[in-house]
Formats: C-alpha cells, structure tokens, sequence
C-alpha cells in the first residue's frame, strides 16, 4: 500500500517533470541503453543521412502512438509492448491519450500534437475514420508513416494492426457457439461501449453474420449500450431479463459490460442458463470465468500490438513490403485455459 | 342545487389537484406515475418483485450521494468531484484490503480518504471563494488522475467474502443491503435537514449567505461540513459498488455525477440553494433508476431510449418550474 | 394650463384573485411634474407597467389616449414609440462596462458593426453636462455610488428623447444633495416641456417638485389636486385611509448609563485603496438612546456599523466596550453573543432569506436561543414566532408564508423581529423605513420608541432627514470619515445636520 502510494508519487513528480523538460517522452529510456550500443546508433544515423534518399535508415525516430484510453486491461499492456519495442530500436516513442477516454475529438487534437511536435511515424486508434481524415490527410501531406492502431482508415493508413473487428467479432460468435449446449437455443443481447462506436459495430456485424453461419436458428434479441459501467451493464441485463424471458446470455464487446454480466448471473444464479462471453483478459474477467459467472471471453493479444507495431512501422519507413492488414489473432479462453494463460503472459491474480 | 354541489366539488377537487402540484416533490411523481401506467399496460411484469428491488438498489447506489448532494445544493453549493470521489473510495477500500488490513479499517480508510478530499473540495471553495463549479470539475482531474495513477486504470479484484457481503447480501433473502443502507441514510438525512438547527442554517446559508452570516451562523465551516459530508458518503457508495461487483473500478463513478444531482433539483430541490427536500431526491433517484429499466422492459429499443429519457426528465423539470411560477417563488 | 398629452381612462386589471387596480383615470399635461402617492400595494406600479406596455392591451380593461388619439399598446415598443420611457427602481446596468456604454447599449454610435467610441463619449459627455455629472463617460459602472446610478439611469432613458418619463421611487437611494441635484434636473426637463409621473413615499419631495399629485389607495383614484391646494397632514391621511396623529410617536425616555462605547474606529474604504471611509472616530451611546446617524450617501455611516458588528473586518482597527467591558468582535456571532443586533440597510440582500417562511426568517438569529442543543423545538419555535408575529402585526396570511410575498414593509417588520427574538440590548437599524409606505413607517417608528422604553439602545443611521430629526435623542453627523457634528435632542435641525454633513 504505503509503497503503491509512494510509486504514484514518483510518477506523478516524473509527469509533472517530463512535462516541464518540455516533450522529452520516453527519449530517456533509450539514454538508459548501453552507451556503446547507443553510439553505434549515433553513427548508424549519421550514416544513413548521408547516404541518399531512397533507404531511410529508421533510427531515432519519433513515433506517437495516440489510444483511446491511458492504463486499463487492454491498452496497459499495448502501451508496454510499445515502449518495449521503442526502447529496443531507439526510438523517441511517447504514448497519448485523451483525458476521457474514447473521445475521438481530443485523439484528433493529441495526433495534431504529434504532427506539430514533429512525429515520424504516428498510430493513431481510428475509432471514427470521418472525424480523423482531415488530420490524416495532413501527416500523408509531411510524409509520416500513418498506421492504425487496432482501428484504421484503409484510404488513410499505411496499415493496420490489431485486432481486425471483423476477426474479433466471429470469434466472439464461435465463442458463443462453443459455450452453448448443441441443444440449447440462443437468445442473446450485445453490449457494447456505446451504440455510436464505429469499431465496435462492425464487431456486432461481424459477430452477428458468423453466428447466423454457424447457428441459423439464433436470435439476438437486442443491442445494447452501457457506457463502460459494470452497473449500469448489470441494471439493464436484469430489466431485460424480465422482458425477454427467453434471454439467455450477453456478449459483450466492452470489458466492463463483461463485467456486469458477471455480476446479474450472480445476483440472479443463473450460473447454468445464463451465457456470458466476455472480452479480454483482465484478472476481474479471469477470475469471472473461474468463478463460473463467465463462460469465457475473448482475448486481444494487446502486448503483441503494441510492440509489433513498432516493427511493422519500421519496414514501412525503410520502404520494405508491407500488407495493409496486420491482424494479431484472439484468444478463446475457457475456464480450463485460465491457469495456462496466466502463467504465460504473467497477469497478477493474488489474492 | 345539486349543479351547485357538483360545482363545488369540482372547485375543491381543482383546489385538491393545485395544492398537490404545489408540493415539491410533484416534478418527479407525476412523470413517475405515468411511467409506471405505461408499463403497467406494456409489460406488468416490471411490478415483479425482484425487479422492484432491483430499481430500487439502482436508486440506492446514487441516493447515498443524493442526500448529501441535497443539503450541499441547498446550501447553494454543488460537487463535480463526486463521481470522482466514488470511485476513489472502492480504489482505496481495494488499496487497503489488498495490503492485507481488515475489513472495517479499509472501509473506515476509504471513507476517511473521501471525506478529505470533500473537505479540501470545502476549504478550497468556501475559503478561498472559488466557484464550486470549476473547483470540483479541477479535483475531479485530480482525483481521477489520482486513481489513474496508482492503478494503471486496472481494475482491483480478488476480494474475500466479507468484502462482497457488504452489498451482496440480502435481509430476508429479498432485500439487498444498498437498499437498507439508503433507507437509513434517507431517514437521519430527513430528519437533520427538516428538524435541526444545523439542517435550517444550511438552508439559510443557501438561501443568503449574506443574511445567514450576519445571523451568526458559522457559514464557513458548514459549508465545509458538507461539502466533507458529501466526500464521505461518496466514497460509502464507491465501496459498496466494489462490493457488489468484488471489483474496483477504476471509473465506477465515472458520469454519476450529473445524474445525481439532476435527480435531486428533479425531485424539487433548488439549484439555487434555500430549498431542499430528501424525500424529492430519493424519489428523482427512483424516476432515474425506473426510467432505464421501464424502458427496456416495454422493449423500447435502445437507438429510443436516450430521446426518451431526455424528454422525460424535460417534463419533469418543467412540472418543477411550473410548480415554483405557482407558488410565487420566481 | 398646457395642453394634456396623456390620458388614462378607467384602467381596471385584475389579478387572479384580486383587482389590482380599479377604473383608475389620470391625465398628464405638457411639462407637468406628477407626482404619485400611495401605500405599496396602492396600484401606483401596476398602473406605471400598464402606461410602459409592460401589460399588454389585452390584459386590461380601459383606454390610453395620446395628444387626444385612441392607442392600443401592445408592447413595450408601442409605448416608447409614443414618448414613454421607464426608469426602473431597480437598477438594471452593466456593472463592468463604463457610462457611456451603458447609456447607449443597444442603440451604440458607429459605422456597420464598429462602435465609434469619439463619438459615444462625446455624446455621453454631453449628456452628463446637460445634468451636472462631472464624472468620465469612460468610468465603470462599478465604481459609481447609489446615487449616480439613478441618475444613469435616467440618462438611459433620455437619449430615446422622450416626452414623459416615468421614475418609480428615484430617490430611495439617494443622499440629500443628490436628491437636490435629481430635483434641479426635473426642473430643467420641465421648462424643456418633458412632463414627469414619479412614485414616491417622500412627501417632502412632492411639495418641493410636483405640480400636481395623485393618491392611490388600494388600486383606486383616491384624489388628485395641484400640490398647492393640499396640505401633507391630508395626503397621509388619504393614502392610509385612516386618521394618523403623528408620524413620528417619538416619546422622552429617561436615558440611562453608557452600554457601548466605541474608540479608534478606523474603515478602510471599500473601493479606492489606501483611503479610510472612517478614520479613527470614537462615541458612546447609553440604555434608552436612539442615537442618530447623519451624513450624505458615502459618508462612511453604514461602515461603522457593518465594522462594529464585524460584518467589516478587512483593515478594520477599532476597540468596542459593551458595559465597560471591552469585547472582540471578529464575526457577527461575537457581536450577536455581545448582546447586539443590525437591521442592516439591504433588506433583500443581507436582511432575509427570501426562500424561507416568515416563521423561519423570524426564529433565523435565535435558533441558539431555542431550546435543545441540536434538534428544532418546533412548538418553541411556533410560540416565538407567532408572538412576535402579532406583536409586530405583521400583514401576512400565516407564518408559513414565504417573505418575498410580503410587501417590503412588512419584511421590514420580520427582520425587526428576527432581531429582536435574540433579545439584543443593542440595535443598530440602517435605513429602517428605506422604501416602505408611511403605514408600516409609522408602526416602525413607534416600535424603535417601545424599544427605547425597554432599555434597548439604538443607532440608527438615517438619510431621511425629518425621520433622523424626529426620532434621534442624539445625533453624530459623519463627514468624510470624521465626526463632524454633535446635536444633543435640542439642537437637532434639518439645517444643524446639513451644515456638518457637508463640512469638510
């Protein structure tokens, strides 16, 4: 506790520091590095100024990464796979994200920031491709790398990483289908973020046309929203329970609708006719699933997109051969894959 | 002669009728009871009563808040921080217990840790005469950055049964704890604004400062008392929303700020201090909690719901104003 | 006689519940001075809002004629096009934007969008010479007393050039030379063939400027002479509709020991730093006084009692003595507990709280007095109130009404008997019959004379001067930030105070 506190401290001095120094980003993790190895760089740059145009030698440069959110499940471990692969290559890599999250006009206004500040590459995570073209159009006009980061704009881009929403939502629906008894019928809402978020509807549509192919016969009774709140996730299963007799589980598309869903199939014990299929991997959706409240969820492998969207950027830069599409798989986990999954990507489940 | 009687009864029926509009908590029954009429034609079954008392704990969770909120407003004051606090107070309950301490002095340190920031909320505002509203917008930041911080914005789970009984119980196997926890607080709140000296100061600091001072009332330090009152019980309602999930999250509180105290100035307290009313705000915390589940319950699709909300709480804000223009208020 | 350019004919407007006025008729001729005289609530008000088109045509019965032509009013716009021009009592200004802006807001000189400001301040100059201002036009709004206020306000109203303008009450804020000034100026706009209806409760004043006057008493005619031909004694007795035998029922009460004592009184002034309003002043006042305090508007009065009652404490040196005993007063809860009370001068600002019953406004500073320690004795507090509440005969349905429906003078009446329920041993009243009808005046007067009898001492500061003659057993006259001026109850006159409160 008392050393929890004393961290948050530090960090706090560091923010308010680094933001004095001026954008000094993580420019000091990459002086952290062997001073050898970081001379050679020095000359590897200096090298690659002189020797023409055409093979751009991707050193010291600056890369912004701009997320819908800081911290969290999801974009926690983006954020550390990044600066992983930043510090590998010498990059000035800063990582931005608006004060509330999943706000696409303040994304819009910290990419700006990254153009101003003189960014050679940025991933911006094009929730709404309409609200971003303009300031994408402009980094295409300075010659910055464009790459979207789990979402994109495929006239805009360079590329895309992450999870495919497409992808994603088929696998929420093979999901559903696996937790399902062969027998059973499928009566199920979706919860998302919010019913406005682009992304998100594509994974229903997705999820949606999947589950009709492996499952003709279900029915999704209806879309729901609940504005990242457990609670009101959990309010508005019970309302629709009561409405929809039938209804007979929840697949969510925003972590804390998982969540949620948890938490009604407790209150009410619905344990064994109530499906829930979560998303990511969190411990609380872990843990979830142990518990048997969830019946599983699908896991974005988020470390992976963060750092290798570091290299995929550098191939881009030095003008290597790149697909647009870079589609990091999911995970389904079950309850008997909670244990593996744990110990293989080092998630904190004490107790 | 009987044209006459029915005359009269129809004058002392309208008379009936007006004095009720009168009554302050008219802005929120009336839209209320037509929710309820529409449902009950839709879909009856929203008078289950599970379902009720699901409302009900829905209510519960902001009506924790909405009674400090109530004498705060009253006093002229409000708190854009308490969203904020809430979540701050499941954190440090999730801080704490995760350190190993027991149970009691988590929750007594997660209550301890709202109320300060409600007291800094206090001193900073009435102290140094800041407008409430910029500096608690400012101490949500801070707060929310707070929490940020210190968790990464993960979410704390993992908790022992202790934990999860504080609002997951149920007295009598029917009525969840939040519900018992908001009639409480709703009765000692009643009785402290309409009954005591210090309920009536506050609502005089609300009505004029001015006047109140010169009457010698402490009006500083009773502002700070509630603005620390509303930091208290903010930080009660974050923990018990941890308990009922055996998760922290880092933005439970997150938007719950303008919701609750629109249902207070829905259930007739005034935005403008003076006048206040906890039997209002629990039944705006019941109208908001109802809206939600009704509308899904008539299977109103969700693409509608917003619209409707909106319109809903217009009429009753409305009713509201109406009601204040009658009693020659405005 | 000049020619009659206005004519209400048998105005009758009805309320829900009551008729607010009835079939009221009045004329007004080519620069004539009008004045109108009633009790609050006469009518004199709603009749101004109908002449203004404040209510529309439909919403009374009755005709308006203009230079003998039939008009239906069916808007403000319609009335100020006819030449009519309101100057509210309530003051409505830009408190941060200077005179001149203020003066042409929404009508403001210049090309297209641009506002040439030579131009405006030229004619705002002008306008200030024409009524004897000298202030800047570039001066803010803030920085002007009460009383330069009004008399922006009047300016407003004199740039649309209009033909008669409507005052409700112009001089309730201002100190006697501003009120000679106001008056001078009337006269200038009379002899410019501008006539003038103005409200007012101050008699004086209608003897000094009207031509003609009015009385109103619950929403009728009650009659109109030139002022020649009535006597003050008549209008009192018509506006009350009862025989009142003297305004001023001021008794000799036996004057007892020293209670307060005050030294080295020193206020910092509110707006212009490093100034005093009130230097280093000192006075006693004994069991039974009612100690008056003279002085023009901005003399520092209202200061000395807001510092002694540590309603003022920023830069405030002083030393009080209650029986002797020297007291700290930091707040206004020392001075409460130190046995004073303060009816102070802004009944709507610091007096009540306009949202709360007249029961609960009465009990407000007594709630520590109730007994109990924490809870609310409600049958206690029901007696107290209720026996102030007769004992004061406040005119209100119950004492569950909310104050702001009373009339201002029975507020008045509710902030007297808030204090006077925490049984304070001195009062300090700040303008106590500011802006209310000679009625509740007359009640007021005589309950400040119950109170002396019971060895209560008064200090009351007065811009009234006939009320500070008649009332005061001693009067200190303030003059920048001095005590220029000590009349013991022989020596009080009009002149006496006069003289002091414009010494230097």
């Amino acid at each position: 506790m008392r050393n929890k506190k004393f961290l948050a401290f530090i960090l706090a001095a560091a923010l308010a520091f680094q933001a004095l120094a001026g954008c000094g980003g993580s420019g000091d993790k990459a002086e952290t590095k062997a001073p050898t190895e970081a001379a050679k760089e020095e000359t590897k740059a200096a090298a690659g100024e002189t020797s023409g145009q055409e093979k751009k030698e991707a050193t010291g440069l600056k890369v912004y990464q701009i997320s819908v959110m800081s911290g969290g499940a999801a974009w926690g471990q983006d954020e550390k796979g990044f600066n992983e692969a930043c510090a590998e290559l010498g990059w000035e890599g800063q990582y931005l994200a608006p004060s509330a999250a999943n706000t696409a006009s303040d994304m819009v206004n910290l990419t700006e920031t990254a153009i101003t500040n003189g960014a050679d590459i940025i991933m911006p995570c094009v929730i709404d491709p309409d609200t971003f073209a303009d300031v994408l159009d402009r980094a295409k006009e300075r010659g910055i790398v464009v790459i979207g980061l789990a979402a994109g704009d495929p006239d805009r881009c360079d590329a895309m990483i992450g999870t495919d929403p497409v992808d994603l939502g088929r696998n929420a629906a093979e999901a559903l289908v696996k937790a399902v008894a062969e027998d059973e019928e499928i009566n199920v809402c979706t919860m998302q973020t919010l019913l406005t978020n682009t992304g998100q509807n594509d994974q229903r549509q997705a999820f949606e046309e999947r589950l009709k192919e492996l499952r003709p016969d279900a029915n999704i009774v209806s879309y729901e929203e609940c504005d990242s709140s457990a609670t009101k996730a959990a309010d508005k299963l019970s309302a629709l329970y009561l409405a929809h007799p039938e209804l007979n589980g929840v697949v969510s598309f925003d972590s804390y609708a998982g969540l949620g869903g948890a938490a009604f199939v407790e209150e009410k014990s619905l344990q064994d006719s109530f499906h829930v299929i979560g998303i990511d991997d969190a411990p609380e959706i872990l843990r979830a699933i142990q518990n048997g409240t969830m019946d599983c969820t699908v896991a974005q492998m988020w470390h992976d997109i963060g750092y290798q969207s570091c290299y995929l950027a550098k191939t881009i830069y030095e003008g290597g051969d790149y697909e647009y599409d870079n589609g990091i798989g999911t995970s389904i986990i079950f309850a008997e894959d909670v244990d593996n999954w744990v110990e293989t990507y080092g998630i904190d489940m004490s107790e | 002669m009987e044209n006459q009687n029915e005359k009269k009864m129809q004058s002392g029926m309208s008379k009936a009728v007006k004095a009720l509009l009168q009554k302050p908590e008219m802005g929120t029954v009336l839209p209320l009871a037509i929710l309820m009429l529409a449902v009950a034609i839709v879909n009856a079954s929203f008078f289950n009563m599970t379902n009720i008392l699901d409302i009900l704990r829905t209510a519960g969770f902001s009506f924790i808040v909405a009674v400090p909120i109530t004498f705060l407003m009253s006093s002229g004051g409000m708190d854009l921080s308490i969203g904020a606090i809430t979540s701050f107070g499941g954190v440090i309950c999730a801080f704490a217990l995760k350190a190993g301490m027991p149970l009691p002095v988590a929750v007594i340190l997660a209550l301890a840790a709202g109320s300060l920031v409600g007291f800094l909320n206090g001193v900073i505002i009435v102290k140094y005469a800041l407008p409430a509203f910029i500096a608690t917008l400012g101490m949500q930041y801070v707060v929310n950055g707070i929490i940020a911080i210190t968790t990464e914005a993960l979410a704390i789970s993992g908790f022992s049964d202790s934990f999860k009984a504080l609002s997951q119980t149920k007295v009598g196997g029917v009525v969840p704890m939040p519900v018992i926890y908001a009639i409480l607080i709703g009765i000692v709140g009643h009785i402290v604004l309409s009954r005591t000296k210090f309920g009536r100061s506050v609502l005089a600091i609300g009505g004029n400062r001015e006047t109140a001072y010169l009457a010698g009332i402490n009006v500083r330090a009773k502002q700070i008392m509630v603005y620390t009152a509303v930091g208290f019980f903010s930080a009660l309602s974050g923990i018990l929303i941890a308990s009922r999930f055996a998760t922290a999250q880092p933005a439970a509180g997150t938007g719950t700020e303008l919701t609750i105290m629109a249902s207070v100035i829905i259930g007739g307290t005034s935005m403008f201090g003076g006048q206040g009313t906890i039997i209002g705000s629990a039944l705006g915390c019941i109208l908001f909690a109802a809206i939600q589940n009704a509308l899904i319950v008539m299977g109103i699709s969700t693409f509608w719901q917003n619209l409707i909300f909106g319109i809903i709480l217009l009429v009753a804000i409305f009713i509201d104003k109406y009601r204040r223009k009658k009693g020659g208020e405005e | 006689m000049n020619k009659v350019i206005l004519e209400m004919r048998h105005i009758t407007k009805r309320f829900p519940g009551v008729t607010a006025l009835k079939d009221v008729s009045i004329q007004l001729s080519e620069g004539e001075v009008l004045a109108i005289c009633g009790e609050n609530g006469a009518g004199k008000s709603t009749l101004m809002k109908v002449l203004s088109g404040t209510y529309t045509n439909k919403d009374y019965e009755g005709e308006i004629w203009i230079d003998g032509e039939k008009k239906e009013f069916t808007s403000v716009r319609v009335a100020e096009e006819c030449g009519i021009e309101m100057v509210y009592q309530e003051l409505n200004m830009m408190l941060d934007a200077s005179i001149a802006e203020n003066v042409f807001v929404g009508n403001l000189p210049g090309k297209g969008r641009f506002v040439d400001y030579r131009a405006l301040y030229a004619n705002t100059e002008k306008i200030l010479n024409q009524i004897g201002l000298k202030i800047s036009p570039k001066e803010h709004v803030r920085n002007l007393n009460s009383g330069q206020m009004q008399m922006l306000a009047i300016m407003r109203a004199l740039r649309k050039n209009p033909r008669i303008i409507v005052m409700d009450e112009p001089t309730s804020a201002l100190s006697d030379v501003e009120v000679d000034m106001l008056m001078e100026f009337l006269n200038t706009l009379r002899k410019q063939g501008i006539a003038c209806i103005f409200i007012t409760h101050k008699l004086e004043e209608v003897f000094r400027i009207a031509d003609r006057v009015v009385v109103m008493r619950d929403g009728q005619f009650i009659s109109g002479r030139p002022v020649k031909e009535v006597e003050q004694k008549q209008l009192i007795e018509e506006m009350v509709g009862r025989k009142v035998e003297n305004l001023y029922p001021k008794e000799t009460v036996e004057i007892g020991e020293e209670v307060l004592r005050v030294e080295g009184l020193t206020v910092p002034h509110p707006t212009i730093l490093g100034k005093n309003i009130v230097e280093d002043i000192e006075f006693t006042l004994h069991k039974g006084e009612i100690l008056g305090l003279g002085g023009l508007v901005g003399a520092g009065r209202s200061e000395v009692l807001g510092a002694i009652f540590g309603q003022i404490t920023r830069g405030v040196k002083k030393k009080v003595f209650v029986h002797g005993k020297e007291v700290t007063i930091n707040r206004p809860k020392d001075a409460i507990r130190a046995g004073l009370g303060f009816v102070t001068e802004e009944r709507k600002r610091s007096g009540f709280v306009w949202v709360l019953s007249v029961r609960e406004n009465l009990t407000l500073c007594a709630l520590p007095n109730l007994p109990k320690k924490y809870f609310i004795d409600r049958k206690a507090e029901r007696e107290k109130a209720a026996g102030m509440f007769g004992r004061l005969r406040v005119k209100a349905p119950s004492l569950e009404t909310i104050i702001v429906n009373l009339s201002g003078g029975n507020q008045q009446k509710v902030v007297l008997g808030k204090w006077l329920l925490a049984q304070p041993e001195i009062l300090f009243v700040d303008e106590p019959t500011k802006g209310i009808d000679v009625g509740a005046k007359a009640e007021i007067y005589k309950l400040m004379t119950e109170l002396a009898k019971s060895g209560i001492s008064i200090i009351m500061v007065s811009s009234d001067m006939p009320e500070l003659t008649a009332m005061s057993d001693r009067c200190l006259v303030l003059s920048n930030g001095h005590i220029t001026g000590e009349f013991n109850r022989e020596e009080i006159s009009q002149e006496n105070i006069m003289r002091a409160a414009i010494a230097q």
